[in-house]
This record gives structure tokens, sequence and C-alpha cells, in this order.
């Protein structure tokens, strides 16, 4: 009896996956320095045809924990001057695709998860 | 054949989640705010294999909005030449406001460690800029982080691989693993990898209370309307969960740590926040659904006593009024009641935001005492009778007129007026900045069952622990959540190493 029951959980989640796959089909394309770099969909996706988000262990094989980045000064809306480095903060090292986004506009998670108006521009 | 495929697949799919990824420690800690930052450096000091899990994509829990922590008889306090802190008068005053509703050897073992806390703190780099009395009614044991809590968060995290500790983010701890009695590891779900198992010789609980889960505050708490939570998102009470389902006894579950009631409209930490929310906040008028003065208002800047007197009153409400005289008075002297070591200064604007509230439809504004109540009974469900408003406001009036409030014996500093027209009045309601209570622990923060005897290798700390208050938040004594959150996550780790890991 468990086991049809999670079967049939999974038969959902796959249809949901396939579906998923089809709308964002488009949307996949590589961009920006990776594209430069001549980034293939594998580099990232770890299969031919990419069905669902890597896991943020791609971009630090690539790039590290970025621990060693430095800070900057950047500015909040209402034009006070903040130092620090995205990379590397008060809340320990944060998963890397909240922030940047392969796909679609990046963000700064600093702003969206949480009340700051830094104006900080993420690649 | 299409489908022979796609079971294929989903038995695959199937086999994969079953095999939860297995990682091994000595000591597992559940959140990494306040106490298990404190919890999981203090433990891997000692030698211990440290995992922290943290539900947030983001560390520091409400450790990221506190500015000071508690010390008794500390070196600042003693270079500073302070009254009344010794360590000594400081367990008294606790059992005292607490009437031994909460635990003397918890207090005790707290009060005879914080100041090698703020020691220890400082050894890992933390900087402290000295002790600063946070409001006239509280004690010196208020001590101010340089770049506040949120600098002490972000020292211990960025010692944790220095010390080999291993912060999982985005991970939720779902369980604790018990075998013959003993706590065992956590089940836990990463976002990335799914259910994940982390097998451990102790378990450190420390998730930081329920504020946010609005089935267990109605549950626990004396307010059975809801409570606006002030800080950190998702404190749903995940630890205290964990740890009843474990078979440890509960305490202390329904001590809210209540806050001034706030406005609804105005959240807290917005940044383009208008002045009104601060504005208002003031020891002028606070009246009930019934138009009449429930508390002494200064007690404003003793949050946890506003916050009760204000949720005895029906549905919550507090209607906090100023007439434009006193708005004038702050906006060219300063607030009455400023918070924290800000210094008082002019606040300007406050009209001019106040005025853009009641163009939000969040201010009432009025030129007659009847039409106040009137206009408040409409927008607010108030039950006002202008006769009796207009008696609370003549009581104010005498009040300040003979400088002596025999109602309630506010402070003569901070005795108003109330005659100037147009009079503004704001509606505010419960709030809290969490929850400080949940599970009974002994002297070394370690959970006991019903039976009162210490659970093998369960601990729970800050806020999910019960023992340091009675009914209250003892606000008299500035720094004394985070402080008893970075203590008991001392506590906790140095009896996990020495008992269950060494
Ligand atoms: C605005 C504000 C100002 C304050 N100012 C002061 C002050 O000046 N002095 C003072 O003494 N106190 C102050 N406090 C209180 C103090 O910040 C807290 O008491 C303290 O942070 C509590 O520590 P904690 O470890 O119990 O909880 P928290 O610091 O809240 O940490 C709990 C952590 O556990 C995580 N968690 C929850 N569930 C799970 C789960 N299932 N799995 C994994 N992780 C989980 C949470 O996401 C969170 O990060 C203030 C609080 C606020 C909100
Ligand atoms: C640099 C790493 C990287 C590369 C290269 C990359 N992707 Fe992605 N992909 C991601 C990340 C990260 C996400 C998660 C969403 C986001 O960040 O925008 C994602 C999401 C997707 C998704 C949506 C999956 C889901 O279930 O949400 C699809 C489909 C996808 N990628 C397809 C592709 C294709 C096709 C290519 C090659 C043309 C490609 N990706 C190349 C990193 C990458
Ligand atoms: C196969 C290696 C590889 C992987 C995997 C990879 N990157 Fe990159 N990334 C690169 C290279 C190469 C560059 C270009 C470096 C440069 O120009 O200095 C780059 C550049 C970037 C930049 C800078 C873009 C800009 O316009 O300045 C960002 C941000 C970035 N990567 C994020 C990510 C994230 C997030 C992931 C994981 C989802 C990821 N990368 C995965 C190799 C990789
Ligand atoms: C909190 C948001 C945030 C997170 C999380 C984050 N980044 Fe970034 N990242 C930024 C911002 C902002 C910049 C641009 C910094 C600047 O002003 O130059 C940046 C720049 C970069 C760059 C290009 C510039 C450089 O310094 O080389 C790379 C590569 C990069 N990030 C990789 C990563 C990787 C890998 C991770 C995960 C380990 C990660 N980032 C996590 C916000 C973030």
């Amino acid at each position: 009896m468990k086991k049809i029951i999670l079967m049939i959980v999974s038969l959902i989640i796959l249809a949901f996956f396939l579906t998923a796959y089809a709308e964002d089909k488009q949307a996949g394309k590589i961009t920006g320095k990776h594209k430069e770099a001549g980034l293939s969909c594998s580099d990232c996706h770890k299969e031919k045809t990419p069905s669902a988000r890597p896991s943020q262990k791609v971009c630090r094989d690539c790039h590290g924990d970025m621990t060693d980045t430095k800070s900057k000064v950047y500015k909040d809306i209402a034009g006070h001057e903040v130092t620090f480095n995205p990379h590397y903060t008060h809340t320990g090292s944060m998963r890397c695709t909240l922030c940047h986004k392969m796909h679609s506009t990046s963000e700064l998670y600093c702003n969206t998860g949480c009340h700051h108006k830094f104006q900080v521009k993420v690649p | 054949m299409k489908k022979i495929i796609v079971l294929i697949f989903m038995l695959t799919c199937l086999n994969n989640s079953y095999a939860a990824k297995v990682y091994n420690a000595d000591v597992v800690v559940v959140g990494a705010g306040g106490s298990g930052n404190a919890a999981a450096v203090q433990a891997a000091q000692l030698g211990a294999k440290v995992i922290v899990l943290e539900k947030q994509a983001a560390a520091g829990g409400n450790a990221n909005f506190c500015e000071g922590i508690f010390g008794a008889d500390s070196k600042f306090q003693r270079s500073q030449n302070l009254p009344n802190v010794s360590k000594e008068d400081l367990f008294n005053k606790i059992m005292d406001f607490n009437h031994y509703k909460g635990d003397p050897l918890l207090v005790s073992a707290f009060v005879n460690q914080s100041a090698d806390t703020i020691e220890w703190l400082q050894s890992l780099g933390v900087k402290i800029d000295g002790v600063f009395l946070e409001a006239d009614s509280r004690t010196y044991t208020w001590h101010r982080f340089n770049g506040l809590c949120r600098a002490m968060t972000e020292t211990l995290i960025k010692s944790y691989p220095k010390y080999g500790i291993q912060l999982m983010l985005e991970t939720e701890a779902k369980d604790v693993i018990m075998k013959d009695g003993k706590a065992v590891g956590v089940k836990a779900f990463n976002v990335e990898d799914g259910d994940i198992v982390i097998n451990a010789k102790a378990v450190i609980i420390g998730t930081g209370g329920f504020v946010s889960n609005a089935e267990m505050l109605k549950k626990y708490a004396d307010f059975k309307g809801p409570i606006t939570a002030i800080g950190a998102k998702n404190r749903t009470g995940d630890g205290i969960r964990m740890a009843l389902a474990a078979g440890a006894k509960p305490e202390g579950l329904g001590t809210v740590q209540y806050h001034s009631p706030s406005p609804r409209f105005a959240g807290f930490a917005g940044i383009e926040r208008r002045k009104t929310g601060f504005g208002f906040n003031q020891p002028v008028l606070w009246v009930n659904s019934f138009g009449k003065r429930f508390v002494n208002e200064y007690e404003v800047r003793n949050f946890s006593i506003a916050g009760n007197a204000a949720v005895r009153q029906k549905n919550g409400l507090v209607i906090k009024l100023l007439d434009s005289a006193v708005i004038d008075q702050y906006e060219k002297e300063g607030l009455d009641f400023v918070g924290g070591v800000n210094p008082r200064v002019p606040f300007t604007n406050l009209l001019r935001d106040i005025e853009a509230d009641v163009q939000a439809g969040n201010v009432v504004k009025a030129n007659t005492i009847e039409d106040l109540a009137k206009q408040l009974n409409k927008k607010f469900g108030t039950e006002i009778d202008p006769k009796i408003l207009q008696a609370t406001v003549d009581q104010t009036n005498h009040a300040y007129d003979k400088n002596f409030d025999d109602l309630f014996f506010k402070p003569r500093k901070v005795l108003h007026s109330f005659r100037t027209p147009p009079y503004y009045a704001i509606a505010t309601y419960p709030a809290a900045l969490g929850t400080v209570g949940g599970i009974r622990v002994d002297e070394n923060c370690q959970a006991v069952d019903n039976d009162f005897h210490p659970i093998p290798g369960l601990f729970v700390v800050g806020a999910d622990a019960g023992g340091m208050y009675g009914d209250t938040y003892d606000i008299i004594v500035a720094g004394e959540t985070i402080g008893f959150a970075v203590n008991s996550g001392r506590l906790a780790a140095k009896h996990a190493v020495a008992t269950y890991v060494k």
C-alpha cells in the first residue's frame, strides 16, 4: 500500500518535472561570461538534457567558495555607504544561486530575502 | 513500452530518494542563531567535530537583530565602576523578578558564567564598546557590541572553518533520532540533497522559539488573538516540537516576550518606514477599547511590561494618542523615549509623516474629542463613549497641570497635556520579539524527561529552553535574551563534550 502511494506521488512529481522542462527549454540559455568561456549545459547540469536545477556544488567546483573575495563599498537606496563582501558576510556562505540566476535576472538575496535596500548589481 | 520506461524511471527515483545522505559528527547543533553558533564554537574548541543545521538561507537568526549582551561583574562593569551589577545583585534581581518561577540552578549557572562569556567572545575577536543603560529602568548589564550582535554572529560564523565546523544552510531539522532512550542524531531536509541524516553523540537544539507559529501561540500564549512577530522569520517551534517528541518535559511554554503594542500596517524593520510608529510609541496617552487609560504609559520603555498591560485589554487593542502640541515638542526637542543608546535629537518631520499616514488611512485625525471617539469606533471597532474619553483627557490634563498623575503615577518628566487640536490617534496591537520558554532543562541545559531525569545526549538552549523567566521576560535586566542564548549554548556544549564525546 505504502509503495503504491509512493509510486503515485513519484508519478506526479515526474509529470511536474516533464512540464517544467518543456516550459524552460528555451529559457535554458547560457549567457554572459559563461557563454564567452564556452560552457556547455552539462558543465552545470551533469546530464545530457537538463531536467532539474543543478546543485551549487558545481559553481563551487569551478569558482571555489569565494571567501577570498574583497569587501567593497556599496550604497543603499537612502544613499548610505555600506562596506561588505557579498560572498563573505554574517550570514554564512549562502547558496550561490540565491543571488546568481543562470537563466534569468540575478538578484541580491540580501534585498529579496531580508529588508535591505542595497544598490548592487549582481552578475 | 513508454509506460515501462516511466515505471523504471520512477523506481530509480524512489531508490535514490530513499538513500538519505548520512553525515557523522560528535555534536549536531540545530539552528545557527545566537545560541547555536555559540554552542558550535564552544564544542569545537573542546575538540568535538560539529555540524550546524540552519533552516534559513542565511545564518544568524535573531542574533542578526540584537545589540547588547548581559554580563555580571565583568571587566567592563568593573572598569566603569557600575553599581548593582555583582553576581549576587543580579542573581537576586532575576530571581525576585521571576519569584522562583525560574530555575535557580540555571539562573546561577547563567549569571556565574556571563562575565567569562564576554571574555570568551573577545578572545574570538568580538568587540564590545562598553556597558550602557539601555533605558532608565534597567540595570547596567547591557554590553553593547561594536557593530551590534550582527558583528558577533559574523565573527563566530567566520571562525567556523578554523574549528572545522560544517554549517549547512537551507537545512531544516525534522526529528531527533532516539535510540535506547538516547539522542543519537537528527533527521533533516536539505534543499539540494533532500532527506539527510546526521549521526551524533549529542544533539543541541536552539531554534529560537515559536513566535511565528500561530497555532502554538494560540495554544500556549495568554493572548489568544493574532500577535505580530518582530525579528527573524520562520520561528515555528521546530526545536520544541522535536524535543517534546523525544520525551522532554515542557517548561514556560506560555512566556511570550511581548513588545510594546505595535501598529499592524508598518511592520518593524522597513528602512523606508515613516516616523509615525516611533512618534506614537511614546508615553503620552494610551487608551483601551473603552477610552480608559490602563497603564503608566512610561512603561513603554519596559516593553515586556507594556506588552503585558496591552494583552489584558479587549482584542489587545491599544489606541495611542498625540495632540498637536506634543508633536511640535517632539519635532523641536526630541522624543520622550528613544530606546537603545540613541541620542535624544529633534524628531523632525514627524507631523509630515503622520499626515502622510492620515492620508494612507493609518492614522485618525480629529478636531474634537467627540469626533475622535466617533472615528475610532467606526474605524477600529472600539466602543468609546465620548464622555469617558473626555474624562480620560481631563484626568491627563489635570495630572499635567498639577504635575502629578494620581491614577498611575507616571513620572513628572513625561507628563503632557492633551488640549491642542488636531488630535491624532493610531491603533496598535500585541507584538512580540519572541517566545522565551519551551523545554525544561537542568543547569547544563540538558533536557529532562517527565520524570525529571536528564535525557542522554539531548540539550536545549536559547529561546527553546524554559527556566530563565517566570511568566514575563525580565526586561529590567538588559541583554538577558541574547545573554542566555550565548551562555546556554556554551553550557550545553561544555557538558555535551565532557559527557558524550570525550
Ligand atoms: C529586534 C530584536 C532586538 C533584540 N535585541 C536584543 C538585545 O539587545 N539584547 C538581548 O539580550 N536580546 C535581544 N533580542 C533577542 C535575541 O536576539 C534572541 O533572544 C536570541 O537571538 C535568541 O537566540 P536563539 O539561538 O534562541 O534563537 P535565534 O537567534 O532566533 O536562532 C534560532 C535559529 O534556528 C533556526 N531554525 C529554526 N528552526 C530550525 C530547524 N527546524 N532546523 C534548523 N534550524 C532551525 C532559525 O532559522 C534561527 O536561525 C532581540 C531580538 C529582536 C528580534
Ligand atoms: C553555469 C551553470 C549552468 C549552465 C551552463 C546551464 N544551466 Fe541550466 N540551470 C542552472 C541553474 C543554477 C538553474 C536554476 C535556476 C536558475 O538559477 O536560473 C538552472 C535551471 C535550468 C532548468 C530548469 C530546471 C528546473 O527544474 O527548474 C533548465 C531546463 C535548464 N537549466 C536547462 C539548461 C540548458 C538546456 C542549458 C544549456 C543550454 C543550461 N541549462 C546550462 C545552471 C546552469
Ligand atoms: C565549468 C566551470 C564553471 C561552472 C560549473 C560555473 N562557472 Fe561561473 N564562470 C566560469 C568562468 C570560466 C567564468 C568567466 C570568468 C571570468 O571571466 O573571469 C565564470 C563567470 C561567472 C560569473 C561572473 C559573470 C560576470 O558576468 O561577471 C558568475 C557570477 C558566475 N560565474 C557564477 C556561477 C554560478 C552561480 C555557477 C553555478 C550555478 C557557476 N558560475 C558555474 C566557470 C564556471
Ligand atoms: C548574497 C548574494 C550572492 C551570493 C549568495 C553569491 N554571490 Fe557572487 N556575486 C554577488 C555580487 C553582488 C557580485 C558582484 C560583486 C561586485 O560588486 O563586484 C558577485 C560576483 C560574483 C562573481 C564575479 C566577480 C568576482 O568576484 O569574481 C563570481 C564569479 C561569483 N559572484 C560567484 C559566486 C559563487 C560561486 C557563489 C557561491 C559560492 C556566489 N557567487 C554567491 C552576490 C552573491
